[in-house]
């Protein structure tokens, strides 16, 4: 009779933890990360009777979570990629958008320049289309500092997120050493407590949408979590703590490293800081911003030093050769703050050549007896050579002068197109030192008898030479006799080209031979005759005095907007800039595709996951009156118990 | 065998569905009101960037077609001068017509001239046009310099020859201004080849040979020399009549035409018969008197200016001589 008591009694209880179970299951529906329990069950040990073995009733052996650890694996990996992308696509998107529209990107503010200087060569002595063409030039200039600042933005706000970033991984990695410790103390006899192990998974869940990591289980059901290769952010009881702190030679931009418990800092290489927000952003940052900002730069670079080579090659309204319409562009040079402290060395850096210069970084670094410069985009090194210098050596479009005495491991990270667009600006504000005009003028005389024309005549950079510019001008006389021209500049050579074969008349050659149509140059003056001279006339090539309606350097000006410069010759400016957008649209798309795929993923994954693990009402109310039933029951048997041993009291 | 599914996931697949529809509803609502089909570079990233140089062709496009009609303008205000300035000369040209009248006395002359110097005055207006933006037409670079000034023997040119030109399509240029020198300047004198003329001495010699303007014969044996043509006239004797020769003489090489003999053979001389060396051909009537000489030697450039001016001058001189 007792027996049956207990055996009822042991049914009761196991319903009651059933129904406890099934109530917990229920309430906790909703509880993001909880998996569903069940109470195990089974009987308890049978007697020897003799006659053979009678149960003793039933017990609950534990309360299980039904979990798939592979399936929970899966799904952190799936939402930390997705979380990757998610913070990826959130960058570039506001990139994409910022160049996205047709009247606010750069394309607008670039046509509208050429534009005004297409007027302004129209009409060369309006005071009105040439102060247009500054102020288009002004636009230009704020259309490109506006980009660059909304790019530095975005820049300064990845910063931002980084270092929240870091921080909330340093919280979730104590909590997570935290609860190892709990779980480790609880954990007896291979009974885990549940709930932990749910809130656990949730944080490492939490974790991995902020960093990739890898799980590994250790003793007493603690957990390691890795991050990258394998460096270690949870070690059972034990977190490491992660920092920010400025790049060393890049004192806008924040990196990430360990912090030691005495505050030493310790960089990581990027490359292992893969998945969750944390890797999408710091893959945003390296691929599409440095891009981004670069090729901006490359096209606000490229703009400003072509313009400018053409500029001075004209002549302004005053009759001055024409000065530098925009401003220099110096390159960023960041000074490695690990730099030995008696190291004096120095580095600048100057945009010279539109064609050659590229988008890339450059690291520029002392071996001891040398300095190499190192092309980021292809490691590509080129030695500085004589070093010290006595001139700047021109690199990839840009002139490097370095001074002062290098300590071995000098480092330098030098940037020519990332501040660009930042630096890009009108030089000149006078509206007369726009340099239209061709700063030579030819003639022939009408006094001339032959038939003989000469060309306008241009002039090359060699024209800005010291002591080859024209000051009065050169009359070139014909003599028939021995068909040549006289009256050249004694001190310059001079070429004479006929059917591109260049014969060099050295300086001081009194005579040259005369050819048809041939292409004479000296001095940086270029130009040529054609016809048939007659003896003793003249051609003259001179100054161009008062020239104010010549608007020659104007249109090679105005020109510039549809000739292959940037990219060694192969781009123009626009065909730069659309690249650049084609780059952050195509980033923007791939993350975008790659981003939708994750979200498949992840409901994929989550689907899968919930089937184990989720709670499903239905099953819980069927489970609710089974144990309700099964409790009635166990509580039957209890009352046959009681009604049998009342039976026996009344056997009197 | 069936899935288990949770009742989250159910509830969570429901409200995944209608977000994801309402994205989508709200991005085409967003590319009605815009009326883009691509919103941002992402949406076609090889479409924004072929968008982009098109929108610079089309702005160049657009910008050349401003310059034509700039260059149109600049043309017209030049045409507009050059008719005008034709228009005059047909006037000086009616003038110097109506000079030759031999009936004309000293005081109809002198009022000619004085008719002319309007012409004159016109003409230099015309070359000074000006092109309404403090600029003038026929300066050529020197836009802003006043491009001819008078002067006593006609206008001097204070402009260069410079040609301004316009970008009128991707890789054509139209000039769209002529210097003061090309227009007004650069007129030849003579037949536009070479310029016969009289010594003026003649006239006291008594002799009446009048050379015309001439020709070129050949254009190949032309040499650009100068010449002289001496007449010779041996006076008439009872039963012989006067004979007139003359000899030419290339003054460039000091030599006689044709080289050989030296001294030349004196050619005879018949009046209005054509005298034809080196390319060249004209002839002279009349009836020169010994010693009597003419001159052909390569046209010069003449300004128009000094041709009227000249021409004035030629009004006022005293013309009391006998017609020629």
């Amino acid at each position: 009779m007792s027996s049956l008591l207990s055996i009822g009694k042991s049914g009761l209880l196991a319903a009651q933890v059933g129904l406890s179970t099934t109530g917990n299951n229920i309430t906790n529906a909703g509880v993001v990360g909880y998996s569903r329990q069940a109470a195990i069950q089974s009987d308890t040990a049978t007697l020897d009777q003799g006659f053979g073995f009678v149960g003793t009733g039933t017990e609950v052996t534990a309360v299980r979570r039904y979990y798939d650890n592979f399936l929970a694996v899966q799904l952190r990996n799936a939402e930390s990629n997705q979380a990757s992308l998610d913070a990826y696509t959130k960058q570039i998107s506001q990139i994409d958008n910022l160049l996205a529209d047709p009247t606010a990107g750069l394309s607008p503010a670039l046509q509208d320049f050429f534009n005004g200087v297409q007027d302004a060569t129209s009409n060369p002595a309006s005071a009105a289309s040439r102060q247009a063409m500054l102020s288009t030039a002004s636009s230009l200039a704020s259309r490109f500092q506006g980009l660059s600042a909304r790019l530095s933005e975005i820049a300064s706000g990845v910063n931002g997120q980084i270092t929240s970033n870091v921080g909330e991984i340093n919280s979730y990695a104590t909590q997570i050493a935290a609860i190892n410790k709990t779980i480790a103390g609880l954990s007896t006899d291979g009974k885990a407590p549940n709930d932990m192990l749910d809130h656990r998974d949730q944080m490492l869940t939490e974790l991995n949408k902020l960093i990739k990591t890898t799980v590994i289980p250790g003793d007493n059901n603690t957990l390691t979590v890795e991050f990258g290769t394998g460096q270690p952010l949870v070690v059972g009881g034990t977190a490491f703590q992660l920092a920010t702190s400025n790049s060393p030679t890049d004192a806008s931009r924040v990196t990430v490293g360990y912090q030691s418990d005495s505050g030493v800092f310790s960089a990581l290489p990027e490359s292992v800081l893969t998945g969750g927000q944390l890797g999408g952003l710091v893959s945003f940052r390296n691929g599409a911003m440095d891009r981004a900002q670069n090729s901006l730069g490359q096209v606000a670079a490229g703009l400003a030093v072509s313009f400018n080579a053409q500029h001075v090659l004209g002549q302004d309204q005053n009759g001055a050769l024409g000065t530098a319409f925009f401003n220099p562009i110096n390159a960023y040079v960041g000074v490695n703050g690990h730099n030995s402290p008696l190291s004096t060395a120095d580095v600048t850096a100057v945009v010279t050549d539109a064609s050659k210069l590229t988008a890339s970084d450059y690291s520029v670094d002392y071996d001891g007896t040398n300095f190499n410069v190192t092309r980021l985009s292809d490691g590509q090194i080129t030695q500085i050579n004589p070093f010290p210098q006595t001139v700047p050596q021109t690199i990839d479009g840009v002139d490097y002068t370095i001074t002062g005495a290098p300590v071995t491991k000098d480092n330098f990270l030098v940037r020519p197109t990332y501040t660009a667009a930042d630096q890009f600006g009108v030089a000149i504000s006078d509206r007369t030192k726009i340099a239209l005009a061709a700063p030579i003028a030819t003639a022939a005389p009408t006094a001339n008898a032959g038939n003989a024309k000469i060309s306008a005549g241009t002039v090359d950079v060699n024209y800005l030479t010291p002591g080859n510019a024209l000051a009065a001008p050169v009359t070139l006389t014909f003599d028939k006799a021995s068909g040549s021209l006289s009256g050249f500049p004694p001190a310059q050579d001079v070429t004479v080209t006929v059917n591109g074969v260049a014969t060099v008349y050295p300086a001081g050659t009194p005579t040259v031979p005369y050819t048809d149509g041939a292409a004479i140059s000296f001095g940086g003056v270029n130009f040529n005759i054609s016809g048939t001279p007659a003896d003793l006339d003249t051609f003259t090539v001179g100054p161009n005095v008062s020239g104010v309606g010549d608007s020659r350097n104007g249109a090679l000006l105005a020109g510039l907007q549809t000739k292959n410069i940037l990219d060694n010759g192969n781009a123009t400016y626009q065909t730069t800039y659309a690249q650049m957008v084609n780059f952050v649209g195509n980033k923007a798309r791939e993350a975008q595709i790659s981003g939708s795929a994750a979200d498949a993923a992840v409901a994929q994954a989550t689907t899968q996951q919930q089937s184990v693990s989720g709670v499903n009402l239905d099953e819980e109310a069927a489970n609710l009156l089974r144990y309700q039933q099964a409790y009635q029951a166990s509580g039957k048997v209890m009352q046959v118990a009681s009604t049998l041993f009342d039976v026996l009291l009344n056997l009197r | 065998m069936s899935m288990r599914i949770s009742s989250k996931t159910i509830y969570d697949v429901g409200v995944g569905q209608i977000s994801s529809l309402q994205t989508a509803l709200a991005r085409t609502q967003q590319q009605l009101s815009t009326g883009r089909k691509n919103l941002s570079a992402a949406d076609d990233p090889i479409a924004t960037a072929r968008a982009l140089e098109v929108t610079q062709s089309q702005s160049i496009n657009t910008q050349l077609v401003t310059n034509r009609s700039n260059a149109k303008g600049t043309l017209s205000m030049e045409t507009v001068a050059l008719a005008s300035s034709t228009a005059i000369l047909q006037d000086v040209k009616t003038l110097a017509v109506n000079a030759g009248d031999g009936s004309m006395t000293q005081k109809d002359r002198e009022s000619l001239a004085t008719e002319l110097e309007g012409r004159l005055a016109d003409l230099l207006g015309q070359a000074n046009t000006a092109d309404g933006t403090g600029g003038y037409v026929f300066s050529g670079y020197k836009s802003t310099t006043l491009p001819f000034t008078q002067t006593a023997t006609g206008a001097a040119y204070q402009g260069d020859q410079g040609q301004r030109e316009l970008q009128v399509g991707s890789t054509r240029k139209l000039p769209i201004s002529d210097s003061g020198a090309s227009v007004f300047e650069n007129n030849a004198s003579g037949n536009g080849t070479f310029a016969t003329g009289a010594d003026p001495a003649n006239y006291t010699r008594g002799g009446s040979g009048i050379i015309s303007a001439g020709s070129v014969k050949d254009a190949t044996q032309l040499t650009g020399h100068k010449y002289q043509v001496d007449f010779q006239v041996v006076p008439a004797t009872p039963g012989v009549p006067k004979v007139t020769t003359y000899t030419v003489t290339d003054l460039t090489l000091n030599q006689p035409v044709p080289a050989a003999p030296v001294p030349a053979v004196p050619q005879a001389y018949v009046s209005g018969q054509n005298i034809t060396f080196d390319g060249v051909q004209f002839d002279v009537k009349g009836d020169p008197a010994d010693l009597d000489n003419f001159t052909v030697q390569p046209s010069t450039k003449q300004s128009i200016f000094t041709t009227v001016t000249d021409l004035i001058a030629a009004l006022r001189a005293p013309g009391d001589g006998p017609a020629g």
